[in-house]
């Protein structure tokens, strides 16, 4: 059984303008060691799913149906009290934007401290060399005068090594990277990314890589899903899905990736855009984009279709 | 902004908020007060009666009356005018001195913005209300100078404002090419800068007129500016302070009521006027 | 501790700035002080007598070097009222109002900053609706009829309060030995309980009507800070550690909301050092605030300057304080320098 399992899962938001209905029956698991992508425009629903797995969605969200276990726990039922104990201990995360996302006013060090003081039932004399093992386990230098810096007084990278060391320093076995590297430059990109599969590796972590880049996860991930509107509609390995797209979303979507020697006046936007989660949606979201589209596109439920056991797509006409 | 907007914006401003168009009522009524004051007060508010010394409201007197026999009412009535006067000349010349000394700052920079903007430090660094009292007691304790103190006490908040506008909007595409058009600098800033910059200082006076009033009568209640027997809200509720500690409480009461009014349709107003120009600011 | 002493350095711009306009105020403007220190029976020449002894006659660069040099040497002048030292009178007098601003001040902060956070994490709950309230009521109400109102309600119509007439009824009870000139504070040193209990019963409605008025900015800006606070992406983080409810509350989201409330800390104190002069005059405090009403029913003219030149100066302290308070909570204000 996978260490992470999100089976059927939907997600609803109640606001003052009508039932948002973020995510509809998303399924995705992670296995042990594993990397897996999830990748899509923004607004399809990532976050919405990295947050449900973690408790962290606000109170307007409500799951309307569906199943997430890990190592066997179900989430769901936890009480949030067990979720907290959970969360930085099981399952940490990591966001974009490092550098707003750390506390600016407490030392770098002392933010790993609280995490290992609530999870790693350490002696609070241990703490401090607890937490610049943390640092020093992402390869910052120097990571005793590091521990001393305030966030604003770090680069985004390193405070990005920062936010790793955090979430690993109670060494969890799922990790999910909600955009890790988005506003980072590419050489650090590059070694950030460098570091989470390492670290995943190492400790045999199911990672979820939550990003908008397929470049990107087609370079570090095991396996891809992509994501469109609040559905999942494609997930494969990471070869099948780069060289064999079926989803008419997943083709336009490379066809938008900027590949390394691409000029950025080459790069294809995607036509059209999402569509609105409130009102009364087709059962194929993505058809009012899409030049395949047939009349029974919007008619019957959309059934899974299985080009081989591990590459599914939703759509009635797959491309081949 | 459109004449959508605006109409929209007008109907939350007095549609969804209901404070609002009591305040332009309630201001309505003390304007009449404030014009018409002496006609509309029932009685002459300076005749004293020995024989009706702090009587209690009566139909014959609805706010009573104070130590020496005057009806409260009247004086309340009367007193309007005087209140108001002082905090809108103060408002006014700080409007107009704050914009003018602003507008230099933020337009010319370098040294004029340099010493216009320390001596707007310095009257900051004292206690507002404090300089306030030094200045009357300075100049000489009358009315006129209860006006040049509020007045400035008030004027670094229109300054550094002005200030603040005017270098945004310095730089921006039309001043450019009115300045490339060859009109002279002076001509530039009165036509094209201070034209736009006009109304969020409207906001920002009548935001500002409640506290301006507060600080007049706070400066007559420790018997500053008017002398007896003028009326004048802060000096009556001055006056009736000596005669709480014995039950008789409408010679305070009436007119503190009377400048929490005031101050309260005035924060009201302008709240609805910041709504109206800017809807993000509402909280 | 560079940084404190960048502060000190920082306050002297401030300092001559206060210095130069009171001696404007007293010494340029067109009221005629002479005229005031002549007193009401005096005629033209005796006018013109005291101008000269009090200098005013000289030229205004050689009157400033004068007042700088008497300023140094903690000369004000002398109270027409009093016949003492103005310094001497203002320095007997601060205690107590020391003592009533501190209390206010302390009022204040004790109830503004938890219903600031309360209201922030119950968004439309009473404790906000509570919050907007005082808000409002402080911004419309003048303080000196606030505390006129509470001597009414609390004192004549409910009986709770002592009558407001000054700091101790010494009828009953004589004041503490000096040791701060707060009485209070010295009935404690002195181990003098119903002395301290009569203190604390004439100091807390006036306290309580001028704390009320700082209250509200410390309210609201805690809230507001409070709200962005929570909304923040480092609170997420916090929770995605599994951080507890408290320690996220307290040590992630408060002290980032400390910054904030210090900044507005400069408004509040310029209020109570202004509002106290009225709240004194209401509860008859015998502070330096009615001491320098006195002086201006008095056209006690040195006084008055005298006053307001040291509520200048502690101005500029509480300010240096509070920036020094800012550098403390935050790194980031320490590294700007
Ligand atoms: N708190 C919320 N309230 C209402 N709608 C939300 C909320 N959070 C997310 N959504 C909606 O859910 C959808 C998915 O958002 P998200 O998961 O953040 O997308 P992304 O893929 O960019 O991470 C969006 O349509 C967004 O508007
Ligand atoms: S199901 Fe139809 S509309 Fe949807 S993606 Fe496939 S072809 Fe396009
Ligand atoms: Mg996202």
């Amino acid at each position: 059984m996978a260490q992470l399992d999100i089976d059927n899962l939907s997600v609803e938001f109640r606001t003052r303008h009508g039932v948002v209905r973020a995510l509809d029956s998303v399924s995705l698991s992670v296995s042990r060691g594993e990397i897996v992508g999830v990748v899509g425009e923004s607004g399809s629903g990532k976050s919405v799913t990295a947050y449900t797995v973690m408790g962290l969605n606000d109170e307007a969200a409500q799951i309307t149906k569906g199943n997430i276990t890990m190592g066997g726990i179900d989430l769901l039922a936890a009480r949030p009290e067990a979720m907290r104990e959970l969360r930085g201990r099981e399952m940490a995360m990591i966001f974009q934007s490092p550098r707003t996302a750390l506390n600016p006013i407490r030392k770098v060090g002392k933010q790993i401290e609280d995490v290992l003081q609530e999870h790693a039932g350490l002696p609070s004399r241990d703490l401090r060399k607890a937490a610049i093992a943390a640092l020093a386990r992402v390869r910052i230098p120097d990571p005793e005068r590091r521990a001393e810096a305030y966030p604003f007084e770090l680069s985004g990278g390193m405070c990005q090594r920062v936010m790793i060391a955090m979430a690993l320093a109670c060494t969890p076995s799922v990790l999910i990277a909600d955009e890790p590297t988005t506003g980072l430059d590419v050489t650090t990109q590059a070694v950030i990314m460098d570091l989470i599969r390492d670290m995943s590796r190492s400790t045999r972590m199911s990672t979820l890589l939550i990003t908008h880049d397929l470049g990107l996860a087609g370079e570090y991930c095991d396996r891809i899903a992509v994501m469109h509107a609040g559905h999942i509609v494609e997930i494969a390995s990471t070869e099948a899905l780069l060289e064999r797209p079926a989803h008419p979303y997943t083709r336009q979507l490379l066809a938008a990736t900027p590949v390394p020697e691409s000029r950025l006046d080459d790069l294809n936007s995607i036509p059209g855009h999402l569509p609105d989660l409130r009102g009364a949606l087709p059962p194929c979201r993505f058809s009012g984009r899409c030049e395949r589209r047939q009349p029974i596109c919007d008619e019957a439920a959309l059934p899974w279709t299985e080009l081989s056991p591990a590459h599914v797509v939703r759509c009635r006409f797959p491309l081949s | 902004m459109s004449i959508v907007t605006l109409a929209r914006n007008t109907g939350y401003a007095f549609g969804e908020n209901r404070l609002t168009l009591m305040a332009v009522i309630i201001l309505a009524v003390l304007a009449l007060c404030a014009i018409f004051g002496p006609t509309i007060a029932p009685y002459d508010p300076l005749v004293t009666s020995a024989t009706t010394k702090l009587a209690r409201p009566s139909a014959l007197h609805p706010f009573g009356t104070d130590a020496l026999g005057r009806d409260i009412l009247s004086r309340v009535i009367v007193a309007t005018r005087l209140d108001l006067g002082m905090a809108v000349s103060a408002v006014a010349l700080s409007f107009v001195v704050g914009l003018a000394l602003g507008s230099l700052a933020g337009y010319f920079g370098g040294w004029t913005d340099r010493i216009i903007g320390r001596s707007m430090d310095t009257i900051m660094a004292f206690p507002l209300f404090v300089l306030a009292m030094g200045i009357v007691v300075a100049l000489g304790n009358s009315v006129a100078n209860i006006i040049i103190a509020t007045m400035i006490i008030n004027l670094p908040f229109y300054c550094r404002f002005a200030r603040a506008e005017v270098n945004v909007r310095r730089e921006l595409g039309y001043v450019e090419a009115a300045r490339m058009g060859g009109n002279g600098s002076l001509r530039v800033l009165l036509s094209h800068i201070v034209p736009n910059i006009l109304p969020p200082m409207m906001v920002q006076a009548s935001l500002n007129m409640g506290w301006a009033i507060l600080n007049a009568a706070g400066l007559s209640f420790i018997g500053l500016g008017v002398r007896p027997p003028t009326p004048e809200w802060g000096i009556m509720v001055s006056e009736g302070a000596s005669y709480i500690i014995s039950g008789e409480w409408w010679a305070f009461m009436f007119p503190g009521g009377a400048l929490v009014l005031a101050v309260f349709s005035f924060n009201m107003l302008g709240d609805g006027l910041r709504d109206l120009l800017d809807p993000r600011k509402r909280v | 501790m560079a940084f404190v002493w960048k502060r000190l350095l920082g306050t002297i711009p401030s300092l001559i700035g206060v210095v130069v306009l009171t001696f404007f105020i007293s010494h340029a403007l067109p009221g005629d002080p002479a005229a005031y220190f002549a007193g009401p029976a005096a005629n033209a020449a005796s006018i013109e007598n005291i101008r000269a002894t009090l200098g005013l006659d000289r030229p205004l660069p050689v009157q400033f070097l004068h007042y700088v040099i008497d300023l140094a040497q903690g000369n004000l002048g002398r109270s027409l009222t009093t016949g003492q030292p103005v310094l001497t009178d203002l320095i007997e007098r601060l205690p107590a109002s020391l003592e009533l601003s501190s209390f206010a001040l302390l009022f204040a902060i004790s109830i503004a900053i938890p219903m600031g956070v309360w209201a922030a994490t119950r968004i439309n709950g009473s404790v906000d609706h509570a919050c907007r309230a005082v808000v409002t009521v402080s911004a419309a109400f003048p303080t000196f009829f606030v505390g006129l109102l509470f001597v009414y309600v609390f004192y004549f119509l409910l009986g709770w309060a002592p009558q407001p007439l000054g700091r101790l009824n010494e009828i009953a009870f004589s004041p503490p030995p000096h040791v701060t000139g707060a009485y209070t504070i010295d009935a404690l040193i002195a181990g003098d309980w119903p002395v301290l209990r009569a203190s604390l019963a004439q100091l807390i409605l006036p306290a309580i009507s001028l704390g009320l008025f700082a209250l509200a900015p410390i309210a609201r800006i805690t809230r507001a800070a409070m709200l962005e606070a929570l909304g923040s992406d480092f609170i997420r983080t916090a929770r995605a550690s599994g951080l507890p409810a408290r320690k996220i509350l307290m040590t992630y989201a408060f002290r980032n909301v400390l910054l904030p409330v210090s900044s507005v800390l400069g408004m509040v104190f310029s209020f109570l050092l202004g509002s106290n002069v009225l709240i004194e005059q209401v509860f008859g405090w015998q502070g330096v605030g009615a001491y320098a009403v006195s002086a201006v029913i008095a056209s006690d003219y040195a006084a008055v300057q005298g006053f307001v030149l040291m509520m200048a100066m502690l101005y500029v302290l509480l300010n240096l304080a509070v920036d020094i308070f800012a550098t403390l909570v935050d790194p980031r204000v320490r590294f700007e320098g």
